[in-house]
């Protein structure tokens, strides 16, 4: 008897799949995906590019690419995977992607190989990235005060040679009525544990901002950080991960992408730039430090590698912010004409349309209009060969 | 008829063609891990496998962490799922009325073949927290964060790796252990009872009648422990832990590792083929443990 | 002689252990699925049908979309590597437990061991394995076939036979060996050629292959690793064309992995839907065994 319901058990289970499947069958063919499958009324066939690389722009790049393909009618049809900037980077030297796309650009290893190999290529600035610090201060946040820092105390904190909140150097940073506020706890540094482009801007600024970390540690994706060795600090993965742990660890201090501070909405330290003024990270700051690296950004075939530290890093002026970045896409020029006119598509809307609020995900910043007509001028050559 | 016959005859030779694409796409993976690592073994020689740093700013790789938390990891799970799965198959074989039998069985049985991401899912949304706030926090309150390491605040450790890991293998370990223990012959355990025994006493000579499927179920188990990557990698926490027998930390195994920072070792000159390094000396342990085990069981 | 009160405590006290390790081991799993049922099948529910065709929403949104090209991507990834695989592991298990003469015997020895390695390789080192191979092969390919591209439904399917086939090999392998002898006698005696008593004898096991088969379809279902670097991934619908089987697909797995590790409210939705549909096509899949099981032997028996 027990085996008989059972048998009458799945054979309803079966049938209800299968009356699914062919539901959702009779749906496709009706074209109730709308814009998505169908291919375009001027019957041309669809070009498929695939893409990947950087964590930190997926979820924007899903939502360009969704935005695009319903107003374009699915003429090109776009698959981006975080898969992370280094892979994104090898993936596409190696010929599997038809687009990278790296929080840094391309590595010094993979700028020779491209050299090498001889093969034409551009790259072009997407959004404009920059990375937060976030902090747990209860005291702070009690009295409505907002954590001022300097980016040589950043990297003293990560370094081990500043302890406790209460520390000189930085009690003498925060405004005068928040000074005593400062409790004499000790500091839990929070950092990435996997690869990212987020540890690789944040140890860039600490490299141009303090001799000692420029010395010990340098930057990249993932570096060793000496405050853990003391047992005051430890990994979080990805921007989610350091974000949970410095919102659940008391007197804690950790970097992530603006985006998902904005999002998570985790207290922001103000940083001291180089003018000595104390800024936020927002869209005025981040655009105030990037429109002046506009001029100076270099060919489009040039390496790349180091342009944060160069040109966007610490800049002048009273209003930047001082760790910015902006995550590179890159493409070869020698691709069949049907797949560069794909990419050039995609990506001029990315440039225009796509820097309008409206497809922006919440927190990403759209790129300052001086970059982003050098990007579109740098795409040209995309359709111009 | 007899033609027929003849002429198929030679078709069961053909079937090593099969054999061949099974040996060759071995071979090639093997041959891509040895190809893959040898920078790195050419460079470090055995380096990397004594040493916990990582540190790829400066192209220092040594991988002793994570082969900790992959042997730390497996071997708690392992101990873990002997004593549920020896436990449970007992309990379904012995205790669990017949008419029931089946409601356990496939709830075992389905159990066993669901996706391990689900298991990494759970693990992460429901596990994790439950262990920080109810076994970990606790226990670290009462002093033992000095040798077993303090939580996270997500409570992704290799304690929870280890207990997600032990839940996803007893299914299987246990579906091994509960058939031999129904296959035992009846007159056996006939002759068990006529002794006077009791029946947790009769069960415990049946163990030891049946331990070489034991082991079997164990081999089965570690190795599946020590390969898991996604739920492993969704639980571990993923941080370098030189402290890898403090396991309320999080930590790393080697499959986590090799998902955590693959997607950027090709912007590096040696973290690529260090990470193949670390996959191929894992797959030595477990490949060791595995045929250690298999040919004590069969052994008979 | 021990005295009859201590052994009572002891008895009672192994009784209790007993039902204590089936409690620990039965309970999480329950929790496992009603937690995945109760998250997924709100999810599911609340945006049904659209949720089995549409694309995800964008991270953020107050929708959640859909993962119509994950669903797709599965069920091509799975039947076509389970179309593959099981003729090549079928054939092979009979090749190995059947061989007779001498270099016969060598290739099964062999297949045999390099099958239990295989078996030992953690499944995302099988992925990136296969990428490698299909990267380097790619170049040549493209003379012929330009669309090739090494992250690619083709790809995704040859990590998932490696992942499967070692488990179907080895399963009916040890069902083929523990065929009693005077059955296959029996078969020999007919005067059948050997290939036809093998066909023979897998028809004995029939229960045994199905569990094999069984266990084999729902590990590619399961697959998360091995995919991250083959199938690629895609949230959205490629084109169909000629060049379809060289182009990347999504899969349940990896959106359970990759929405659940994303901090958007509405892509972990997703990935609670994923991990719901995943546990009924599990479920189908099983009670789907176990109606070719019926009246047949004890169900998945001899998991090794």
């Amino acid at each position: 008897m027990k085996t008989s319901t059972m048998r009458v058990i799945v054979a309803v289970v079966l049938v209800v799949v299968a009356l699914g499947a062919v539901w959702i069958l009779l749906q496709e063919r009706s074209g109730a995906p709308a814009a998505v499958t169908e291919t375009p009324a001027t019957g041309t066939r669809q070009v498929y590019v695939v893409g990947g690389g950087a964590t930190f722009i997926n979820p924007q790049m899903q939502k360009w690419i969704r935005d695009y393909m319903e107003e374009t009618g699915g003429r090109v049809v776009v698959n981006y995977q975080s898969i992370g900037s280094g892979a994104g980077e090898a993936k596409w030297l190696e010929g599997a992607l038809d687009f990278g796309v790296s929080d840094i650009a391309i590595s010094k290893a993979g700028y020779e190989k491209l050299l090498a190999s001889g093969k034409k290529f551009i790259q072009v600035p997407l959004v404009a990235g920059s990375v937060a610090i976030v902090y747990n201060l209860p005291e702070f946040a009690e009295a409505g005060c907002v954590l001022r820092l300097s980016g040589e105390v950043v990297a003293d904190t990560y370094l081990g040679n500043i302890i406790k909140w209460s520390d000189p150097r930085i009690v003498e940073l925060q405004e005068e009525r928040c000074r005593g506020r400062l409790p004499d706890k000790e500091i839990f540094g929070v950092h990435r544990s996997d690869g990212s482009g987020t540890t690789a801007l944040f140890t860039m600024y600490l490299t141009l901002v303090s001799r000692e970390w420029a010395e010990k540690i340098g930057y990249g994706y993932t570096v060793t950080w000496p405050r853990d060795a003391l047992g005051l600090g430890e990994g979080g993965r990805g921007n989610e991960g350091v974000s949970a742990k410095v919102q659940n660890t008391p007197y804690s201090i950790g970097y992530v992408e603006t985006a998902y501070a904005i999002q998570l909405k985790l207290p922001v330290a103000a940083l001291r730039n180089r003018d000595g003024y104390f800024v936020l990270p927002n869209e005025t700051t981040v655009s105030e430090a990037l429109k002046r690296a506009a001029l100076e950004l270099p060919g489009p075939h040039e390496f790349w590698g180091d342009l944060p530290l160069r040109h966007y890093m610490n800049r002048e002026g009273r209003l930047s912010y001082p760790i910015v970045g902006t995550p590179v896409a890159f493409v070869y020029l020698d691709v069949p004409a049907e797949t560069s006119r794909a990419l050039y598509d995609f990506l001029k809307w990315v440039l225009t349309k796509g820097q309008m609020r409206e497809h922006l995900v919440e927190g990403f910043l759209p790129l300052p209009e001086e970059l982003r007509a050098r990007a579109l001028q740098y795409l040209e050559s995309l359709v111009r060969t | 008829m007899r033609a027929s016959t003849k002429r198929t005859a030679d078709l069961f030779a053909l079937n090593s063609l099969f054999n061949a694409v099974l040996i060759l796409s071995v071979a090639l993976v093997v041959a891509v891990l040895l190809l893959e690592s040898l920078p790195m073994i050419y460079r470090d020689g055995i380096g990397p496998l004594v040493t916990s740093v990582w540190n790829p700013a400066r192209e220092e790789y040594g991988f002793l962490f994570a082969l900790g938390g992959t042997l730390v990891t497996a071997s708690l799970a392992l101990l873990l799922s002997l004593a549920l799965s020896v436990g449970s198959a007992v309990m379904y074989a012995e205790f669990v009325p017949p008419s029931l039998r089946p409601v356990v069985r496939n709830l075992m049985d389905l159990a066993a073949s669901m996706p391990s991401v689900i298991y990494g899912l759970w693990g992460l949304r429901v596990l994790s927290p439950f262990l920080r706030n109810h076994l970990m926090e606790p226990l670290s309150a009462l002093g033992l964060s000095g040798i077993l390491g303090t939580p996270s605040p997500a409570g992704t450790s290799l304690l929870s790796a280890s207990i997600l890991l032990a839940i996803m293998v007893t299914p299987f370990a246990s579906a091994i252990i509960r058939e031999r223990l129904l296959a035992v012959p009846q007159h056996v355990r006939e002759a068990l009872y006529s002794l006077g025994l009791t029946k947790p006493e009769v069960v415990l000579i049946e163990l030891r009648y049946i331990r070489r499927s034991v082991l079997t179920a164990m081999a089965v188990s570690f190795s599946r422990a020590v390969g898991e990557t996604a739920a492993v990698a969704m639980v571990v926490g993923n941080t370098v832990n030189p402290n890898f027998f403090r396991v309320f930390s999080p930590g790393y195994t080697i499959s986590s590792l090799i998902a955590d920072q693959y997607p950027n070792a090709e912007a590096y000159y040696y973290m690529a083929p260090a990470l193949f390094y670390a996959a191929l000396v894992m797959f030595a342990i477990g490949l060791a443990v595995n045929l250690a085990l298999l040919r004590y069981g069969e052994t008979r | 002689m021990r005295l009859p009160t201590s052994r009572a405590v002891k008895s009672t006290a192994l009784t209790a252990a007993v039902a204590l390790a089936f409690a620990l081991s039965v309970a999480p799993i329950l929790h496992l699925m009603a937690t995945v049922v109760y998250r997924g099948a709100t999810v599911v529910v609340r945006n049904f049908p659209s949720i089995l065709f549409d694309i995800p929403a964008a991270p953020g949104d107050h929708q959640v979309g859909g993962i119509g090209p994950h669903i797709l991507g599965t069920a091509l990834l799975t039947s076509i590597a389970f179309a593959i695989g099981v003729p090549i592991s079928l054939l092979a298990a009979v090749f190995t437990a059947e061989a007779i003469r001498r270099w016969e015997r060598m290739v099964g020895r062999w297949t045999r061991l390099l099958v239990h390695m295989m078996l030992e390789f953690p499944t995302i080192v099988i992925g990136l394995a296969v990428y490698g191979v299909m990267a380097s092969i790619t170049p040549f390919v493209r003379a012929f076939v330009p669309g090739f591209r090494p992250f690619s439904l083709l790809s995704g399917v040859v990590a998932l036979v490696l992942v499967a086939a070692p488990y179907m090999y080895l399963q009916i392998e040890d069902g083929l060996k523990s065929v009693p002898q005077h059955v296959r006698e029996a078969i020999y005696s007919l005067g059948a050629s050997r290939f036809v008593a093998s066909l023979v004898l897998l028809r004995y096991l029939k229960s045994t292959v199905y569990a094999a088969l069984s266990i084999a379809l729902a590990r590619m279902v399961s697959e998360t690793a091995a995919l991250f670097f083959t199938a690629f991934g895609s949230n959205v619908y490629p084109p169909l064309d000629t060049d379809s089987l060289f182009r990347p697909v999504g899969s349940l797995t990896l959106a359970v992995y990759t929405f659940g590790l994303s901090g958007y409210e509405n892509w972990i939705e997703l990935s609670w839907a994923a991990s719901f549909m995943l546990l009924l096509l599990c479920l189908t899949l099983f009670g789907l065994t176990k109606l070719l099981l019926r009246g047949e032997r004890r169900g998945l028996r001899g998991l090794r």
